[in-house]
Formats: structure tokens, sequence, C-alpha cells
């Protein structure tokens, strides 16, 4: 029997109101794949990040983690998932160590504090950043060290499936240069399914293989992630050189 | 056929006043359902695991022992100030003698629960929903969600229990230090007898008087700290989010202990 797919989402619809925010979206996400997607601000990228999340109910349509109904099987499906927040989304009033092990410590396992500090600062270390850090808050540190640390916190309970929403939003270009070389390595070195949100078109075909162009609630690009400067679709080239789609031929 | 745009316009105008109603109306009715599932959520995960103490004892911390400085001041102010008020009352019918009793039922049945409540909400229902919104707005909530906490059992339910045991403590302080200020009044500005103070002070308050202050303490706890984590849970919008959080929190609260307040004297009455 066949593996099913990491992720599908099929035939999603998200409405806020009148605005239809996601129209009969539907992608699906291998297994080890990387897969991006990409699209303009308030193109319903988020939105579709919060519903793969479970953290947004949706109007029709189903979403499925590894052949299973999200609904049904969310408590197991966190457990297994690793999020990157766009900023980082840290807890302010904890140090970094302890921001890093929160699933250990306050999760289902508990873990003590020692050991719980020892694998925070492990993971820290696999992202760059020594353990003096450690015992700082995420307020003391610059949005690079943050967007780090978010990842040590993402990777800490070693997930099957990395989320990463927008890593680079924020950071000036020696720092998204760092952060996008982390982001490829980690991935080149394990066997995470991952899903990115982005519209940074020089970070997506460096830590991608697929990549989807969300327009207008719906899918309307997707190919390989090495293709996407080549142009040969009308909306895709123009939302990579930063045209309007009013500026179409 | 399309309708007449004249006549849609007085249409208009003839329901505009029926909006101007309704409106606020539905909004308070889909504020009170929101705010009964969500204290019924709440209700829910306090009697199921898991349970958080170190977050239980920090927010008896913060809630509780950094509250005592502001309860403290206040409640004396107020006992010093009843004090003057009753002495200068009373006299008009030689009633002066019962400053040290009605200083004392006031402070515990009515003025300290009350003022607690009210300068608690101010201090410590804002920060929840301050606290809160700012998670909120910054993802920090979702953050816990993804990492399989709930945030009712992390955030929520500490801060509830944290407040309905931390305030009838308070309140029990509050009255104490009301009637010391009712007493320092009475001695040194009255002239009224050490003794005769104290004892008049002790002998006609009740227990059931002492049992409605605490009482009233733990409701209006259990209101602050719902309120606010309701306020902070709901915020949206950025910064104005957080703003609009704290300062409904304040108000909705305010409100509530006062409405509880006279709910509970009835009932004790």
């Amino acid at each position: 029997m066949a593996t099913p797919p990491e992720l599908e989402l099929d035939c999603i619809t998200k409405r806020f109101g009148s605005n239809t925010v996601l129209d009969r979206l539907s992608l699906t996400v291998e297994r080890g794949v990387s897969f991006a997607l990409i699209g303009k601000s308030g193109g319903g990228k988020s939105v579709a990040l919060k519903i793969m999340l479970g953290l947004l109910p949706w109007d029709r349509g189903e979403v499925r983690a590894r052949g299973m109904k999200l609904t049904q099987h969310i408590s197991e499906w966190r457990q297994s998932i690793g999020v990157l927040f766009q900023g980082g989304a840290l807890f302010d009033s904890l140090p970094v160590w302890k921001n890093v092990a929160f699933a250990g410590l306050r999760g289902r396992e508990r873990m003590d504090a020692r050991q719980a500090r020892s694998k925070a600062e492990e993971k820290l270390e696999r992202v760059g950043l020594n353990a003096s850090v450690a015992g700082q808050y995420p307020a003391e540190l610059s949005g690079g060290m943050q967007r780090r640390v978010g990842i040590a916190r993402a990777l800490f309970t070693q997930p099957q499936l990395l989320f990463l929403d927008e890593p680079t939003t924020g950071l000036d270009p020696v720092r998204s240069e760092q952060i996008t070389t982390l982001i490829a390595d980690i991935l080149a070195d394990s066997s995470m399914t991952a899903v990115t949100i982005s519209h940074d078109m020089n970070f997506v075909p460096r830590i991608s293989t697929q990549t989807a162009l969300l327009d207008g609630g719906r899918i309307v690009w997707q190919g390989a992630s090495r293709s996407i400067h080549e142009h040969g679709h009308d909306r895709l080239g123009n939302f990579v050189q930063g045209r309007r789609d009013s500026d179409l031929p | 056929m399309s309708p007449d745009p004249q006549s849609v316009r007085h249409g208009d105008r003839f329901l505009l006043p029926f909006r101007a109603i309704g409106r606020p109306v539905i909004q308070i009715c889909r504020h009170v359902g929101q705010l009964t599932v969500f204290l019924v959520t709440a209700f829910r995960h306090l009697l199921t695991p898991p349970y958080y103490p170190t977050e239980f004892a920090q927010c008896l911390y913060t809630l509780g022992f950094l509250s005592l400085p502001i309860v403290g001041l206040t409640t004396l102010f107020a006992g010093g100030a009843l004090a003057l008020q009753i002495y200068t009352g009373g006299i008009r019918f030689n009633a002066e003698a019962a400053v040290p009793a009605i200083v004392a039922i006031g402070m515990v049945r009515e003025l300290g629960p009350v003022l607690c409540g009210l300068m608690i909400a101010g201090r410590s229902g804002s920060s929840i929903a301050a606290e809160l919104a700012t998670m909120r707005v910054s993802d920090q909530i979702d953050a816990l969600e993804t990492l399989s906490i709930a945030p009712m059992d992390y955030l929520v339910i500490p801060r509830i229990a944290a407040a309905t045991v931390a305030m009838p403590i308070l309140v029990g302080i509050g009255d104490i230090i009301g009637i010391l200020g009712g007493y320092l009044v009475g001695i040194y500005r009255l002239g009224i007898g050490e003794v005769g103070y104290l004892t008049q002070s002790i002998e006609f308050l009740d227990r059931a008087d002492i049992v409605s202050s605490l009482v009233k303490g733990a409701v209006f706890g259990f209101i602050i700290a719902a309120c606010g984590c309701y306020c902070g849970m709901n915020a949206r919008h950025g910064a104005r989010g957080v703003g609009i959080a704290s300062t409904s929190s304040v108000a909705l609260s305010s409100t509530l202990i006062i409405a509880a307040n006279f709910v509970l004297t009835d009932l004790f009455f």
C-alpha cells in the first residue's frame, strides 16, 4: 500500500464575512519534500498555514495529515510537527533555554530541568548560538538570533514535519542569508518534510524543492522551485519580478 | 424593476434608530454568549489535568503578594476617611460613639471587598488582559497550541485559580488595615478612647460579616481574572488590540464587581 502524503488540503474554502480568502484550495505535500507556498501579502498564505496547523477552522473541504482527518488526530499531529512563526513568537517571560525546551518542560514528557537545559543548549548550538545565550531573555537578542532560537524550539522535539512562516521577513540581507543557509543545512541533513510560507524569491529556491503560487485563494502555479525564475507563467513571472497582474500583456 | 433610490434612502433613515439600538444589543448578546462559552470551557479545563502548579504559584505571587501595597494604602486611607465621615454625621444626633462599630462593619461588609476588587481590577485585571493580548497578537498563543499545550490550561486556569485564592486573603488584610485606618483617625484625630475603640470594633463584628467579606473577595477575584483572560485571549489588531483588551477588561470587571456586590449583599442580608 502506498504511503499517504504528509499533508493534503482538499478543496479548502475559508471565508471571513463576505471575503473569500481561500477558494477551493487543494495541495499535497509528499513525505520528505520541502514545499514552499509563495504569494503576495494578504493572498491567504498565513490563513492556509493556520489551517494546516489546526489553528483556524475552515468552512468547506478537508485537511488530511498522513491520510487521517486532521480534526480527529490534531493532538498526535501536533506532537510530530515543529513550527517557526513569523518573528519567532518566543515567550517573553521565559529565558531562551526554557523557550527552546518548552515542549519538554511543559508538554507530556515533563523533562527534568537539567536534562531539558542540556538538550536545549545542544539545539542552540545546532542553530549557531552558543550556550551563553541560554540564560538570556528573548528581548535581549537581535531579530536574527530570535529567529534562530525559534528554529531551535521547532527542532527540539525532532519533528517529522517542519513549518516555517516567513523565516527571513524583517531581517537585513546579511542575517537573511545566514538564516537561509542555516535552514538549507538543517533540511539537507535530515529527512524532514518542510512547508515554508514566504515571499522571498531568493530564499525559496534554496530551501525548497517544490513551490506553489497562491493567488486569489487558489494555487495558480505549481512546479519545481528551481524553475521559479524561468518565468514561463504570466502570474508567476509578475510575482517574481514584482509587477502587478494588471500589467499582464 | 430596481427599487427607487429615494425610497431606499427614506427607508434607511426610518431604520436608523432601530439600527442604533440593535447593533449594541446584538454585540452585548454576542459578548455574553462568548463569555459564557469561555467560562464553561475554563471550568471543563479546571476539572481535567494537566495542571501547572509553577504557573499557579507565580500568578499567586504576582496577583496576591505584589498587590499588598496598593490594597494596604487604599484601605488604610478609606478606613480613616470613613471614620471622619461617620463622626461628622454621627455628631448631629449624638451617635459619635458608633464610629468604631460602623467603621468595622462598613469596612468588612462593603468597603473592603469592593475597594480591593476595584483596585485589583485596575492593577492585575488590566495586566492579565494586556499580557495575554500581547501573547495573542504576537502569535505566542498559537505557538503554545502547536507545542501541544492548551492555552486554557497553561494561561487561563492558573490566573483564575490564583485570583480566586488570593483575593479573599487580600480582602481580609484590607479589612484589618481599613479598621486600623479608622482606629488611627479615631484615636489621634477624634479623641476616642483606645481600648473602647478596639472593644467596640470587635464586639460589633459578626462571623457572618467576615464570611460575607471573604466570599465577596473570592467572587471578585474570579470575575477579575476571568474578564482579564477573556479580553486578553480574544484580542485582535496589534498594539491597538492590546489597549482595547486592557481597557475592556477593567471596565467589564469593575461593572461586574459592582453588580455582583449588590447580588451578594442581598444574599447575605
